[in-house]
């Protein structure tokens, strides 16, 4: 069983007062012997949190709850048990009338904006109150057995307070879930009212170290902000909204960058009671936009610093940005390039390609096209080698990164490397011809075979220095007399032999043929002629202008003490200067033995070219792909 | 090779008997050394030259029946003369020290023979050249 006095339960006051009265001698009886639903309606108005009373019996036996006090005023406490009608004398007639009207009618009635002289707090003040009357119900039907009001104040100060207080509740769950750090200081005590807890997330320090002591958030300023934020502060005090960048450097030693926006706050007079804030975070922010800046001042280093053309197109294949170069090299704007701007720059020959190469990009993920852009500096075009990359996203292609190089110089060198590599097999082909010719050339008329070695090795080293200075480098031409002075050096002294003529350049060819008739006309002329004995030789050459253009005459004349013994046949010097001068060089050439030496005379025109070692300003432009 | 019992040497055949053949090469002494060759080969030698505008002149004035050409005639590779002889149906053949790269797809299936060259076989092949024209 349990302990009838024991309830009601619960530590409010009234169920304490509602179990210490003595119910044994009221004409309710004990609390165990009341109705079911009477003791349920009871414990309900108990636990209520708004003004709840309850009427019990014919009488309507008053009960109430803690909330209820309030509106009773110095009727409480000895208002519990006693009848409603002696209780309230005062509004009693149309209480009364109400109560009676929800007992006979067994229906609830709400009664709208009630008057009632509260004493609150020893105060008396005018209130007003909706009452919700409800009957209880034996059984829940059919009697009544009492009836129980709920109280809903309406008057503006209790309506005003309540919305206050959910207003500043709902304040409160914002700024408490805020990562920003939300702050409000009263103008009066310069203190801080509030601030958020993500002050101790941002700032590393609990808040109660600037609840106690506001002036303790400036010793978190990076010194290097302090006086520039200090200076500003004021100005949130006068009025206005001020917002400030700093930095704060945490107790551990982190750095972080903050946005404060600080705003006044006015009371109902409109003065300034407050000074509210909002501090935000903007480290990753700021790290995030450096990072961006960053890139892309790289990119742009890059871009602009590399000789390539560099540009973007859209999925479809349309230009929509071009670096400074691409304007620099083709003239075209960024506005003349987007869409299909840029095929003006492309040689017309080569459009239909570099659109088809476009297609095939589009079907085949991959861009590669070897197309000619015009220079706009000279108009030249020139072979570029295009290729791009699609950018994709989530698999699908957003847009084409691409850049252009310049390989007009590496094709130029490729054509020219076959020239050279062709060239080179033709001059090996025909040395070896060469070599062999001299052979049987040489062995005519030779009985001694160290004689005959003797003569054919000296022919082969002349051919041999004339190899050497013409490879030596691309394109090198070769001075005559630097030629003639490498032929005589080894058997003619200074003081037998004159020199003189102008500068000539001679081209490949002609010194092929000239080397060896010089070397022919040296051996000779020790055998036979003046550099075999006291005489002197002279060689004076000279540049002639002729029908066909300039032509060098050289003249070799030697000068003996004792006459001159003429050979007898044709030898290789008179084959090399009278047969293949005029043939090779399209010259002239003759020897003519005199009874005092010799005069050796040889023209040819003089003229560029004969190889591709020395390519000529001429050179065909127009590659084959 | 077969041995001619009446000259009793190869050098005795004289497979180009009454041929007149061009000689077109740059090479005074290579020029020489084939007109001798094909002069003991029966020839009657035209040229040799290494000029191009003579060259034309002698195609033109007709009557020759094989041509032999080098592709440089001092001025690197050149295929005019090559060209203007095909255009008069005149029977050639290369002889040259450039590779087969350097010929151009038109001319790339004329015979060929590279430097240093066999004469004998220069011979057989203008032969060849002169046979295909008579048949």
């Amino acid at each position: 069983m349990k302990d009838p006095s024991a309830w009601p339960p619960g530590n409010s006051t009234m169920a304490r007062r509602v179990r210490e009265f003595d119910w044994e001698g009221h004409p309710l009886g004990p609390i165990a012997d009341w109705d079911r639903e009477a003791r349920s309606v009871l414990m309900m108005v108990l636990g209520a949190p708004m003004p709840m009373n309850m009427y019990l019996g014919p009488d309507l036996f008053l009960l109430y709850n803690d909330p209820a006090c309030e509106l009773f005023g110095n009727k409480h406490p000895d208002a519990l048990g006693r009848p409603a009608r002696d209780v309230f004398p005062e509004i009693w007639e149309a209480m009364g009338r109400r109560l009676e009207q929800v007992m006979a009618e067994a229906r609830p009635i709400t009664a709208e904006s009630l008057p009632a002289a509260l004493d609150r707090d020893g105060a008396p003040r005018d209130a007003v109150f909706n009452l919700h009357s409800t009957p209880i119900l034996r059984n829940g039907e059919g009697q009544s057995i009492g009836v129980v009001t709920v109280y809903e104040e309406v008057t503006e100060p209790a309506i005003t307070q309540r919305a206050l207080r959910k207003s500043e509740e709902r304040f409160r769950q914002f700024a408490d879930a805020s990562t920003d750090v939300i702050w409000i200081i009263d103008v009066e005590t310069g203190q801080l009212e509030y601030i958020s807890p993500a002050f101790e997330d941002t700032w590393g320090v609990p808040c109660s170290t600037v609840i106690e002591d506001r002036s303790k958030w400036g010793q978190f300023l990076h010194p290097a902000d302090y006086e520039r934020v200090m200076a500003a502060m004021p100005g949130c005090a006068s009025g206005n909204i001020v917002t400030t960048d700093y930095r704060i450097v945490r107790p551990d030693g982190e750095v972080r960058h903050i946005r404060d926006k600080g705003f006044p706050i006015l009371g109902p007079d409109g003065t300034l009671t407050r000074i509210g804030g909002i501090a935000r975070d903007i480290t990753e922010r700021k790290r995030q936009e450096k990072a961006v800046e960053d890139s892309e001042r790289r990119f742009r280093t890059l871009v602009e610093g590399i000789p390539q053309l560099v540009w973007s197109a859209t999925s479809e294949g349309e230009c929509k940005w071009v670096s400074p170069q691409w304007t620099e090299y083709t003239g075209l704007s960024l506005e003349q390039s987007v869409g299909q701007g840029w095929l003006e720059a492309v040689h017309p020959d080569d459009r239909e390609e570099a659109l088809g190469d476009w297609r095939h990009a589009k079907a085949g993920g991959e861009m590669n096209g070897g197309w000619r852009f015009r220079r706009a500096q000279d108009g030249e075009y020139r072979w570029f080698q295009t290729r791009a990359t699609p950018v994709l996203e989530r698999g699908e292609i957003v847009e084409w990164l691409g850049t252009s190089t310049d390989v007009e110089d590496i094709v130029d060198l490729q054509e020219r490397q076959k020239l050279l590599l062709a060239e080179l097999q033709h001059r090996v082909r025909n040395l070896l011809a060469m070599v062999r010719s001299i052979i049987r050339q040489s062995a005519e008329g030779y009985e001694d075979v160290d004689d005959y070695v003797a003569h054919l090795t000296g022919r082969i080293d002349a051919m041999a220095r004339t190899q050497v200075m013409l490879t030596r480098r691309a394109g090198a031409a070769i001075d005559l007399e630097s030629l003639i002075r490498d032929e005589l050096a080894r058997v003619a002294q200074d003081e037998r032999l004159a020199m003189a003529g102008p500068s000539v350049q001679l081209s490949a060819k002609a010194a092929e043929v000239l080397t060896l008739a010089i070397h022919e006309l040296a051996t000779n002329s020790i055998k036979y002629g003046a550099l075999g004995s006291e005489g002197r030789l002279a060689i004076r050459w000279f540049v002639t202008l002729r029908e066909s253009g300039e032509w060098l005459e050289i003249m070799w004349e030697e000068k003996c003490p004792e006459p001159v013994v003429e050979p007898s046949r044709r030898g290789f010097g008179t084959e090399l200067i009278e047969g293949r001068v005029p043939y090779e060089l399209k010259g002239e050439g003759t020897i003519c033995v005199r009874p005092d030496g010799l005069l050796a005379e040889i023209a040819f025109p003089l003229k560029a070219g004969a190889s591709i070692l020395e390519p000529g300003p001429g050179s065909d432009k127009g590659h084959e792909r | 090779m077969k041995t001619d019992p009446a000259f009793g040497n190869p050098g005795g055949k004289r497979p180009l008997e009454g041929c007149r053949v061009l000689i077109v090469e740059d090479e005074y002494f290579q020029a020489r050394e084939i007109a001798l060759a094909l002069g003991r080969a029966g020839a009657e030698v035209v040229g040799p030259t290494a000029r191009a505008q003579e060259v034309e002149q002698l195609v033109r004035s007709g009557g020759i029946d094989a041509a032999m050409l080098d592709i440089n005639l001092g001025d690197g590779a050149s295929f005019e003369v090559a060209r203007s002889m095909r255009e008069l149906s005149v029977p050639f053949l290369f002889l040259t020290g450039y590779d087969v790269s350097i010929f151009p797809d038109d001319l790339s299936d004329r015979p060929r023979l590279e430097k240093p060259v066999d004469q004998e076989r220069l011979i057989e092949r203008l032969a060849e050249l002169v046979g295909a024209k008579a048949s």
